[in-house]
């Protein structure tokens, strides 16, 4: 075949495959457009009764110039008065993040984990063309940020904000995450398997993610430019649009998609940049149970999660240290922070701030590695392990223990991280260290209920076993958005993090932490009680 | 009732009257396969007829409606894991983990069943002709089924289950496994290969189980079974032979000048040979039906 008729032929066939993708994703689809616009809606509403007078509102930002900690993270707040300005303030980076990974693991689900599991060969060895599969993942992605677009803008307009500004806002979040959904087509393309792919485009989320942090906790930091979080945030939707800054996000996503479906085109089937190295021909000793087995196939995973945990800890660390020289004891930043689940002891109520975000992304680790054992079942490998002699418990007890103790090491990682470098800043080691690894471990707990959850499905209701994910999504929003979307405290409550002590911005409580060990030691065994008694795969 | 329980006590798999629903499928309805020490007993059945639900009824993975399923006179379901010491499965569609190379996942599945040796497993390597240092993920299919084979071979146990096993395997590595299988056979093992790859079953089974819907249709010695069957003639005589086709039982017949050739019943067959030999036969082959033509009769595709 010439290179040319190659080229038009890698691309046969992707409307056909386009329809395919979209029925496999619509209801995912509209899950997250309707849940992200919905929350969206609710944080709009909810500024009147939080900061009703201009005064207020004013103080809220004379607070947050205090804070160089929050607009960190939270980016900055570029009009105060208007409740649109507070809105996109309050979501966009927040936003920008999650959407952007949710687009990252849809293309590679949709090309590597396709190719992977031989799904690929099936669709290429049809009327597909090779990089017809790269450009429909990247369709389907975009189609998730433009749905979510779509609602949000609707949904804003409707609670009484201006057309121009809830567009601008909505596209501001597509246009960022338009450019991470290409930047995975080429780690599908540069990886070889479907985890090495996720892991990469998850990296580059998050590395920019700091990049923009850092760029937002320092006066006029050009870094905030070298970020799609930074273009998005100076989009600056609500306050004088700059509609560029989303041309600009939609230029550089165009350029890294043709990157990357050239490569896809040009590239064989199962092939990567990185290159399959050729490897041992025996395997180590360790690797003769499903706890060995487990532990040599999530090492390298749970290795960067740990390095990525406390990287982004030391970062925090930094950022810590930084806004505390400027803080005094301000009433309006306390209640600010209360708001987001913190105490009133600044540094204190900062580290359990922060450590919670490590614990949510724990349980997303977590999940994802028990969840591993649902993969082995569908895909046929727990028939083939099963029919040798070990009880299903042992067969399960691999990844459940590298998600057990790895989800306790990530939340672990990410205090030791802040305390390290906090404590190295004010001099006072034993101390930071010691408070941020102690609450690291008091939020282990809940963590783990999460994951029992996880376990329960899959051993009882494995065709539900997904319920662990929306499990973690209803602590993300009680505990991130509860105060702000006015829930009440009974609610809030049915989140395990909603009972954590708190300490050491609060006194220590142990009472819940061995009430949510109860629970989970009770969620396992009824997980592994089930797994015993149901069909193997599950009918 | 007394004789065979006495037979299915010697049974090493003894499953009688097996169902199983999958909601509103009915994949097995009243199955019965039993298989004696020593035999290379073929399960033979269409795509759906339920060979894989049978064989995961009896390694313990589903659990039975009703009916009875004994495996090493033990019940699967409660005491899978002393039954799968002494046997070794082959499921029909191999995965494998991605990020393994080939040689890890049949150490691995090896000390899953007790170990192996490793002189064995570089012997079957080289049979299979299967490169253990690459990576999971960039096997074929056919290379992760060697992977599958080679775990299951290489470990000494006294029953080896093997579904579907050369689905995927190119021609020559087919042969090499079906003389694998003839070597169990010499060491007086217990097979029971599940196939439509009826040459398969041919070439290496000594018995054979049919199933359609969900049920035994026949068992038996592939010999005995073979019996009931047609044979194929050619006839060549001297003289015209009398029309064939009158006989009961004669089908197919076509004639060339004086050759006849037709399919015959065992029944006919003495009458036909009268006939011919009337005429004065110059030459006669016979050839035992082909598990093929056996099969497709089953399921009611005449293959005429
Ligand atoms: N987990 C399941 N859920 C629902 N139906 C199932 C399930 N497993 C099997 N079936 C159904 O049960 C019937 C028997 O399937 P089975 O896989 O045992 O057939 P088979 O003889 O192995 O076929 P093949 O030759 O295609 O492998 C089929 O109709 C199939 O669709
Ligand atoms: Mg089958």
């Amino acid at each position: 075949m010439t290179s040319s008729t190659r080229w038009q032929s890698a691309f046969t066939g992707t409307s056909t495959l386009i329809r395919l993708g979209l029925r496999r994703d619509r209801i995912r689809m509209g899950a997250w457009s309707i849940l992200l616009a919905g929350l969206l809606y609710g944080i709009a509403e909810s500024w009147d009764r939080l900061y009703p007078t201009a005064l207020s509102r004013q103080q809220l930002a004379a607070t947050l110039a205090l804070s160089p900690s929050l607009t960190a993270i939270l980016g900055p707040l570029f009009d105060p008065l208007s409740t649109g300005g507070l809105t996109t303030w309050r979501s966009i980076a927040g936003y920008t993040l999650i959407l952007g990974l949710v687009e990252c693991f849809v293309v590679v689900r949709h090309t590597r984990a396709d190719e992977q599991d031989g799904v690929a060969e099936l669709i290429d060895s049809g009327v597909v063309g090779a990089g017809a599969r790269a450009i429909c993942a990247l369709i389907i992605a975009n189609l998730y940020g433009l749905t979510f677009a779509l609602l949000t803008t609707v949904l804003l307009t409707a609670a009484g904000l201006p057309l121009t500004g809830s567009l601008a806002l909505a596209l501001a979040i597509a246009g960022a995450c338009a450019v991470f959904a290409s930047l995975s087509v080429v780690a599908a393309q540069v990886a070889h398997s479907s985890r090495g792919a996720n892991g990469i485009s998850g990296a580059a989320v998050a590395l920019f993610f700091a990049i923009s942090a850092v760029g937002n906790s320092t006066q006029n930091s050009p870094l905030i430019w070298l970020s799609p979080f930074g273009w998005a945030e100076q989009t600056r939707a609500f306050a004088g649009q700059r509609w560029w800054l989303i041309g600009l996000c939609v230029v550089v996503a165009a350029l890294l998609a043709a990157l990357g479906i050239s490569i896809a085109a040009n590239r064989d089937l199962g092939a990567s940049l990185i290159p399959a190295r050729l490897g041992r021909e025996v395997a180590s000793p360790h690797v003769a149970n499903p706890r060995g087995l487990a532990w040599r196939i999530d090492r390298t995973w749970l290795m960067w999660w740990l390095i990525g945990a406390l990287l982004l800890g030391a970062l925090e660390g930094s950022i810590l240290n930084t806004s505390l020289d400027a803080m005094t004891s301000n009433p309006a930043l306390l209640k600010l922070i209360e708001s987001l689940g913190g105490s009133t002891n600044l540094a204190a109520a900062f580290i359990v701030l922060m450590i919670g975000i490590f614990a949510l992304a724990a349980c997303g680790y977590g999940i994802a590695t028990i969840l591993r054992l649902r993969q082995d079942e569908l895909s046929g490998r727990a028939e083939l392990e099963l029919s040798t002699a070990i009880t299903r418990t042992s067969w399960a007890s691999g990844h459940l223990l590298t998600g057990y103790i790895g989800s306790a090491l990530v939340v672990l990682a990410g205090g030791l991280g802040i305390g390290l470098v906090y404590a190295g800043s004010i001099g006072q080691v034993s101390t930071s260290v010691g408070h941020a690894a102690g609450a690291a471990l008091i939020t282990v707990p809940a963590v783990w209920v999460v994951l029992g959850v996880t376990v329960m499905a899959l051993g009882i209701t494995p065709h539900w076993s997904f319920v662990g994910w929306i499990v973690l999504a209803w602590c993300v929003i009680a505990g991130w958005f509860g105060v702000i979307l006015g829930l009440p405290e009974w609610i809030l409550k049915t989140s395990p993090f909603g009972h954590l002590p708190g300490w050491p911005g609060a006194p220590m409580n142990w009472v819940p932490d061995l009430i949510l060990l109860v629970i989970t030691a009770l969620l396992l065994v009824s997980g592994l009680y089930g797994l015993k008694r149901r069909d193997i795969p599950a009918s | 009732m007394k004789d065979q329980g006495d037979l299915s006590a010697a049974a090493i798999i003894d499953v009688r009257g097996l169902t199983k629903t999958f909601g509103d499928t009915t994949a097995l309805n009243g199955l019965d396969l039993t298989v004696h020490p020593g035999q290379i007993h073929g399960f033979l059945g269409p795509n759906g007829a339920g060979k894989t639900t049978t064989l995961r009824v009896v390694l313990g993975l589903l659990a039975k409606d009703s009916g009875v399923a004994h495996v090493f006179g033990a019940d699967p379901w409660s005491q899978a894991v002393s039954i799968h010491r002494r046997l070794s499965y082959v499921p029909g569609e191999v995965s494998l983990w991605p990020t393994l190379r080939g040689g890890e996942s049949i150490d691995y599945l090896t000390r899953l069943r007790g170990g192996a040796d490793r002189a064995r497993i570089s012997q079957l390597q080289e049979l299979f002709d299967l490169n253990p240092r690459v990576k999971v993920s960039a096997y074929s299919k056919g290379n992760r089924q060697k992977v599958a084979l080679i775990a299951a071979l290489a470990v000494d146990v006294p029953l080896y289950i093997f579904d579907e096993p050369t689905d995927g395997l190119d021609p020559l590595m087919a042969e090499v496994f079906r003389e694998e299988v003839k070597a169990l056979r010499e060491r007086e093992r217990t097979v029971l290969l599940s196939s439509h790859v009826l040459a398969e079953v041919d070439a290496v089974c000594d018995h054979v189980t049919i199933i359609r819907d969900g049920r035994t249709i026949e068992t038996g010695a592939l010999s005995d079974l073979r019996h009931l069957q047609r044979q194929s003639l050619v006839i060549e005589t001297r003289d015209a032979v009398d029309d064939l086709g009158q006989i009961p039982g004669v089908h197919d017949v076509e004639r060339h000048d004086r050759i006849v050739r037709c399919t015959v019943e065992p029944s006919a067959l003495h009458d036909v040979l009268r006939r011919a030999a009337a005429a004065h036969v110059l030459n006669l082959e016979t050839r035992p039906p082909s598990l093929e033509e056996m099969f497709l009769r089953y399921y009611d595709r005449d293959p005429s």
